[in-house]
């Protein structure tokens, strides 16, 4: 399979094989993502805001 | 000064390290300055070939690198830094970990500016695009990032707040992946304390350069601004970000598509197709991640547009993400390969790039030392009519740069690529005609670029009065201490012995098991790659709550999450660059390999490189019918096999130089490089006296040529003697050639080591096939990469009737 590499038809299957494994990964985060518990990403969000005042 | 409370959580008084965030942001604006001024020098020697000056450390060809490094290395580099440091402290709830490894960052940081300011115009260079520096410089740089990196996950490691938020994940990802860009692209053997070869030749060289220069680009300069944006347009506009959901799926899309798209700066030449493709797909994919990161930002402001008519800092936050949304729309359009037949090589490229530097750096920076001046110096904003300006005279040159050269750009494509209605010749033939063409719009990049350059004066006056009606001032909070197991509690076990580890990496065994093993064996494996899917749906459903807590404390956990980090960013770079290196071999490849250089022609391709002929020239002829039936046939993969470091070049202000050696005499080369306009009327090209006073380095070739050798390139073992005395035999015959036209020098002259290189180019030998007789229908086993050919005439043979 590996001297398939050279030939030019390989091309397009590495490219579709690379982006379903892109596609799948993308996924799992988008998921991950949303299921995160809103009180944890208000949490996160918040966190540059730091509303206490400097000394 | 700490305190314990009721509650047995100890509180404490920090002060921040300010002084550091002063200094880059000094820094920056500084070098900033420099960086421009160079800009607009080299701009307007675009419209006016006097600006050269005739002098060798002013030409276009040494400025250029300097001006590139000096506005990504020092003017975003430092703001870059200024931006890390104050946002990490805010976020980690402590003062940066080593007060003395911020000294050494700082400095040494500027230590290396200096160097590339000073060897860069004196013409030491790799010959490489933004990895021009020499080799010591680049051990430099690779120590001053450790510092930097050690410096900041120890805060991380020190930090009093649990959670690591999204800007600390790209810095996270800014520092990994730079580091391992850098020391790869950057692998070279020194031939003196100047001067190196890459160990990348050919192919190789340029997959493993743009791989670096693409994601230069994505990771110095979009990264780390992404980061600085999460925090500070939060902090400007007083309101969270639009959904810290969408900033996870920004990150972790756009950090594992990023690093897959560098083949896209060298589309239809001669790298491998399937490499093209990879590099054209991943660009486009780069859509959805950038501009769900821009949508996030613009929507930050909801219900807060009126601060954009009332605060400078938000106006410029906001033209710069409109900008990053513009420039990462643009970048996939520019890498369809059919798009990418016009505009390569052409100024809509640098066009591209600029709304990008100027628009997206330039005004986050603004916006960014607007924002942060009056808090380091504890006094308000000198003037805001002030800024304001700033703002409307840098958005009125950026839009007059790009939209000036989207005109030349496209303009000089379409004619360089005009042929007639047979497709037999080419509309324009004469390349000067169309740098003619484009003189006005170069005219209105100037203009562009200098009404940019007056804004950044006017922000640097506004900031310095701002600076001096206060006093520098480091912020003190009082922060809760975080004491050990509450913070960083998953252990490395926890880490990566677990499911959906597990079941990751099986099934990624298995899929390569499909991708690599022999017939029927790939299929069994590709069958087990289903099943294993199967099982590992089952498991998470069963399992779901145990899986998504490994995510979440993966979200806590610095060093966890460095680590996968660092593996979703190598990936896409292994599989493009494994493949090529092995296979990309003299004994592999097609129809042509390169005729190593002879001495006098190796020291005329180092005067090449040294005075930057790659800024303006490419050696590249695409697989294309208009580059073709201009410069020759198109050029093959082994025809720069062993150039270190390869020259295809990325702008083509010149023609391209590929097969100029049989179309050139030596007087005309003489006499161009003397006085280009005497030869091509019109032309752009600066004088180059001092190549006909200077001597070329005769003792240095023994040495160079030991390090090709010993790299595996084909030069026969010969005595130091020797060499000089082939350098000068060959300079002797093309004195001998000259003198016929009544021209005079002597044979150790730089103009003759340079024509002698000038001349052999689009020289190769052709390679008899080693076994014409291979079958390619019977696979090897264990498998081993052949030559293409063989594979390739075989099927046709076998094709045949």
């Amino acid at each position: 399979m590996f001297k398939r590499v050279i030939f030019e038809n390989w091309s397009l299957i590495i490219a579709v094989g690379a982006f379903a494994f892109t596609m799948i990964f993308y996924s799992v985060m988008v998921i991950r993502a949303m299921l995160l518990k809103p009180d944890s990403t208000d949490h996160m969000a918040e966190l540059p805001l730091d509303k206490d005042q400097p000394l | 000064m700490s305190t314990a409370t009721n509650t047995n959580a100890t509180k404490a008084i920090i002060e921040y390290d300010d002084k550091s965030v002063r200094q880059f942001m000094l820094a920056s604006i500084i070098w900033g300055l420099v960086g421009m001024l160079v800009g607009v020098l080299i701009a307007s020697q675009m419209n006016f070939r006097f600006m050269n000056f005739d002098t060798s450390f002013l030409t276009f060809g040494r400025l250029r690198p300097l001006h590139t490094n000096a506005v990504i290395f020092a003017f975003v580099g430092n703001m870059m830094f200024a931006g890390i440091y104050y946002s990490t402290q805010r976020l980690c709830k402590a003062r940066m970990a080593s007060d003395l490894l911020s000294k050494i960052h700082f400095w040494g940081w500027q230590f290396i500016i200096v160097c590339a300011a000073v060897t860069l115009p004196l013409g030491f260079t790799r010959g490489q695009e933004y990895a021009e520096l020499i080799w010591p410089i680049n051990i430099m740089v690779a120590l001053i990032w450790v510092v930097f990196a050690v410096n900041f996950f120890w805060t991380l490691h020190k930090r009093n707040e649990p959670s690591l938020y999204v800007a600390l994940w790209f810095y996270i990802a800014t520092i990994v992946t730079i580091a391992m860009l850098y020391i790869v692209n950057h692998l070279s053997i020194p031939t003196s304390f100047t001067h190196s070869y890459s160990i990348w030749a050919g192919v190789k060289g340029a997959l493993i350069q743009w791989w670096y220069g693409h994601n230069a680009v994505a990771f110095f300069l979009t990264t780390p601004i992404l980061g600085i944006m999460y925090y500070f347009l939060p902090k400007a506009v007083e309101r969270p970000v639009y959904s810290y959901r969408l900033s996870i799926v920004h990150f972790w899309s756009l950090v594992f598509i990023y690093i897959w798209a560098g083949p896209h700066h060298l589309l239809n030449t001669a790298l491998p197709m399937w490499l093209q493709y990879l590099g054209m797909f991943f660009s486009l994919m780069l859509w959805a991640p950038s501009w769900g990161g821009m949508l996030n930002g613009l929507l930050t402001l909801r219900g807060a547009w009126d601060k954009l008519r009332t605060d400078p800092v938000v106006k410029f936050f906001i033209a710069a993400i409109t900008f990053y949304g513009m420039s990462t729309f643009e970048g996939p359009l520019l890498s369809i390969r059919a798009v990418n037949a016009l505009s390569h090589y052409s100024d809509w490229t640098i066009g591209h790039v600029h709304s990008g530097a100027l628009g997206w750096n330039g005004l986050m920076a603004a916006g960014l030392f607007y924002w942060l001046t009056p808090r380091l110096y504890g006094t308000k904003l000198r003037s805001v009519a002030l800024a304001n300006f700033h703002f409307w005279i840098a958005l009125v040159g950026i839009l007059f740069y790009v939209a000036a050269l989207w005109i030349a750009g496209i303009m000089q494509g379409l004619m360089l690529n005009a042929v007639n209605p047979e497709g037999t010749a080419l509309m324009y033939p004469n390349f000067l005609e169309t740098v003619q063409a484009i003189w006005t719009p170069l005219a209105f990049r100037l203009v562009g670029g200098t009404l940019y350059f007056v804004g950044m004066i006017i922000m640097a006056v506004n900031l310095f009065l701002t600076i001096r009606s206060g006093k520098a001032v480091n912020e003190k909070r009082e922060v809760v201490l975080l004491q050990r197991g509450q913070k960083d509690t998953m252990p490395l076990k926890e880490t990566f012995i677990n499911d959906p580890i597990a079941y990751m990496l099986g099934g990624m065994l298995l899929v390569l098991g499909f991708i690599f093993l022999p017939a029927h064996a790939n299929l069994a494996s590709l069958v087990c790659a289903g099943i294993f899917a199967v099982i590992a749906v089952k498991k998470f459903r069963q399992s779901h709550h145990a899986w998504s807590h490994w995510y979440e404390k993966l979200l806590h956990n610095y060093l966890p999450f460095t680590v996968l980090t660092f593996v979703a960013v190598v990936a896409g770079g292994l599989i493009q660059i494994i493949p090529t290196v092995v296979v990309s071999k003299a004994q592999n490849v097609e129809d042509r390999v390169q005729r190593p250089y002879t001495p006098l022609e190796l020291a005329g391709r180092d005067i090449y490189v040294s005075e930057g002929c790659y800024n303006c020239h490419s050696q590249m002829i695409r697989t294309m019918l208009p580059d073709v039936l201009r410069y020759g046939d198109y050029s093959r993969l082994g025809e720069s096999i062993f150039d270190h470091p390869f020259q295809w070049g990325s702008k083509r202000t010149g023609p391209d130089l590929a097969r100029v050696g049989a179309r050139r005499s030596a007087s005309w080369h003489f006499n161009h490089m003397r006085d280009p306009e005497s030869m091509s009327a019109g032309s752009l090209m600066p004088r180059y006296p001092w190549l006909f006073e200077e001597k070329f380095d005769q003792k240095a070739l023994p040495g160079k040529i030991a390090v090709l050798a010993g790299m595996g390139e084909p030069y026969p073992p010969k005595t130091s003697d020797v060499i000089k005395q082939e350098a000068i035999e060959q300079g002797i015959k093309i004195v001998e050639e000259l003198k016929k036209e009544g021209l005079q020098t002597t044979p150790d002259m730089k103009i003759v080591a340079l024509t002698a290189y000038l001349l052999q180019l689009g020289n190769y030998d052709t390679p008899k096939p080693k076994d014409p007789e291979a079958n390619p229908a019977v696979v090897p086993f264990p498998l081993k990469p052949g030559n293409p050919d063989v594979y390739r005439s075989g099927v046709k043979t076998a094709a045949a009737p």
